[in-house]
């Protein structure tokens, strides 16, 4: 028999029952659960409606997320930077700078990075050369050089490319051109590797020319002077055009009197507004949808709360009892969250799922709806997808045990006698 | 075994606060049977959840085997109440959703006296010397109210507690049942040396006790 010492405290060493009593604390809180089936099922629906808008929400923002870096990239900078005298063919899409003897100097990019309202900005320098350069007789070939760490307008048309970053001495193809991925093409004499062809854009230079670092290009540079004579754009830091992407609010009035004012020799050229404006308020938009997944989780916690306290009110005298026999205040907020979190946590799964559901039964029409606008629509990897629904699983348990823990709180710390007696 | 001192308890209510028990004295040595009487409202319930650690007291002591159980801290309180007391309530007070000897050992494996094994098969040797062996596997709404009462007896003594406190054990039971039911506390009260308290309307039963504690008005009279 245990002892008490004059504090109440227990002298015997005594043996570990933990599994007994969590088991059997598990299975009281699981129990409960299946004996208040429609409460169990209203907070369980709750919970899934919650968990399956979040996740639905999650990925279809990052879906859509990912659809527009790639699909307003390609339709183009918001900004084109061209030297002043420039003649310009306007198209809707402002995705290669034009092939002219003009240039600037690239020493400028710093700059004008710095102009406000200027995001992001991708220069490049295009030499156009009637010259048998491609080995091909008077073909009319378009090279053009880009920075692939900053290029927003190129890479995103690639179609079809070789399983390895692009590196120096690979050349990109456009779209209608006939070499293969992967085969050798002379440039100039020199050997490239065609490392990936891109999309038919009805742009000519993006849909003929060829396209590689400043690096592969400067390695050209010497045979090119020689066969093209010393023109303009062969010239060291020199560059045709910067593309430009506006920071979100900035408008393109705004920009362009800022660039001019700093770069008087320039010429600025405009893209289509309608598709500034609508990236911009997609952008918004994104953000109102995660204001509102925020605002979601927390009344359903708080909803949890009101009712697991109606779910203790009702249960007091079994929580007075098991104080009463000697279970702790964290036995008994133990028992009470076990109970909210595998309700909150399945309910969450299946949301999930329901949510996945819902996304792949309305596929087709919102796949073709983008598409319809010019978006082609990237869904999110299924690693990614399992991710957020394993976080959403886990935000659905932090529902259940941020909801309960008050209620389950406040029950622990009252007398069990008062418990007992106060039985609904 | 047993002092209370000054002991009284005050309930705030929308009419104001009502005192349910007023200063009482009380010592009872240990392996005693003590009844207590009096009219519904009189504080005996109240007395007796602040002698076993369930009620906080609003004025005075209460020492269990030399203990002041309402100087101990929540958590060593409830430690003392699982290894020092057993409470038979006036309800039916099994966990509806536990076996029969999943309550029994409900406190064994809640005080962490012993492994599982060990808790289960105490459960079954009480359930067996109160004549509930067959019925061990049975959930509660199974088996009648008397038996329901003896489980819970059986649940009272798995860790051997210094004091028993029956809280009306027989209020809804019938007569018969009840004679056998306070045959068998007062028989384990006897084998174990276990002190034995219990509140009752029954003057007959109340007899039997070695004392009897009359209560009015939240005062002890006799």
């Amino acid at each position: 028999m245990t002892d008490f010492d004059a504090t109440g405290e227990a002298r015997m060493a005594v043996a570990p029952a933990g599994a007994g009593i969590r088991f059997l604390l598990i299975n009281l809180a699981l129990q409960n659960l299946g004996r208040r089936k429609a409460r169990s099922l209203l907070l369980f629906a709750a919970v899934a409606i919650c968990a399956g808008s979040v996740f639905t929400g999650a990925v279809l923002m990052r879906s859509i997320e990912r659809s527009m870096d790639v699909g307003f990239t390609r339709l183009g900078a918001d900004m084109l930077v061209v030297p002043e005298g420039t003649l310009t063919n306007i198209t809707a899409a402002l995705l290669t700078a034009e092939p002219t003897d003009l240039t600037l100097d690239a020493g400028m990019l710093g700059r004008l990075s710095r102009i406000k309202g200027v995001g992001q900005i991708a220069p490049q320098l295009i030499f156009r050369t009637d010259a048998a350069a491609t080995g091909h007789q008077h073909e009319t070939v378009d090279l053009v050089a880009f920075d692939p760490a900053r290029d927003f307008t190129i890479q995103p048309w690639l179609a079809e490319r070789l399983d390895r970053p692009l590196r120096k001495n690979d050349v990109i193809i456009g779209g209608r051109r006939e070499e293969q991925v992967g085969a050798e093409l002379l440039v100039f004499g020199e050997s490239l590797t065609v490392y990936g062809k891109l999309g038919k854009t009805a742009v000519g230079t993006h849909e003929n020319g060829l396209f590689m670092t400043f690096e592969t290009l400067d390695g050209l540079r010497e045979v090119m002077l020689r066969i093209c004579g010393d023109k303009a754009p062969l010239q060291p830091d020199k560059l045709s055009g910067v593309l430009i992407d506006l920071a979100p609010g900035a408008t393109t009035q705004q920009v362009r009197f800022a660039i001019l004012a700093s770069f008087p020799d320039v010429k600025v050229v405009s893209g289509e507004s309608t598709l500034i404006s609508v990236r911009q308020g997609l952008a918004i938009l994104l953000d109102g949808v995660l204001a509102l997944m925020l605002i979601m989780f927390v009344s359903t916690a708080a909803m949890v709360s009101v009712l697991f306290s109606a779910i203790i009110t009702e249960r007091r005298r079994e929580l007075g009892l098991l104080k009463a026999i000697g279970a702790r205040r964290r036995q008994i907020i133990g028992m009470l969250l076990i109970e909210a979190v595998s309700t909150t946590a399945l309910g969450g799964g299946v949301g999930c799922l329901f949510g996945l559901l819902l996304m792949r039964f309305f596929e087709h029409s919102l796949v073709y709806y983008l598409e319809g606008i010019g978006i082609p629509f990237l869904w999110l990897g299924a690693g990614m997808t399992a991710l957020f629904a394993l976080l959403c699983v886990l935000l659905a348990s932090l529902i259940g045990a941020v909801g309960a823990f008050f209620p389950a709180w406040r029950a622990s710390r009252r007398d069990a006698y008062d418990l007992i007696r106060s039985e609904g | 075994m047993l002092a209370c001192t000054g002991l009284g308890k005050a309930y705030a209510t929308e009419r104001g606060e009502v005192e349910a028990v007023r200063g009482i004295d009380l010592e009872i040595a240990p392996g005693a049977y003590a009844a207590i009487v009096g009219r519904s409202g009189s504080g005996k319930s109240s007395l007796m959840a602040m002698i076993g650690g369930l009620s906080r007291p609003t004025q005075g002591k209460v020492h269990v085997e030399g203990t002041d159980i309402w100087a101990l801290s929540d958590s060593r309180l409830a430690a003392f109440r699982n290894h020092r007391i057993g409470f038979v309530f006036q309800f039916a007070s099994l966990l509806a959703s536990l076996r029969i000897i999943d309550n029994v050992a409900l406190p064994a494996l809640l005080g962490r006296r012993a492994d599982a094994a060990a808790a289960y098969g105490a459960a079954a040797v009480l359930l067996d010397r109160l004549g509930l062996a067959d019925f061990a596997d049975a959930y509660p709404p199974e088996i009648s109210a008397g038996e329901q009462r003896r489980a819970v007896i059986a649940r009272a003594l798995i860790n051997e507690p210094a004091l028993l406190l029956a809280d009306e054990p027989t209020s809804d039971l019938d007569e018969q049942t009840e004679i056998e039911l306070m045959d068998q506390l007062r028989a384990l009260n006897r084998e174990r040396g276990m002190t034995l308290i219990t509140v009752t309307h029954n003057l007959r039963l109340a007899e039997q006790a070695d004392r009897v504690l009359h209560i009015a008005d939240g005062r002890l009279i006799s």
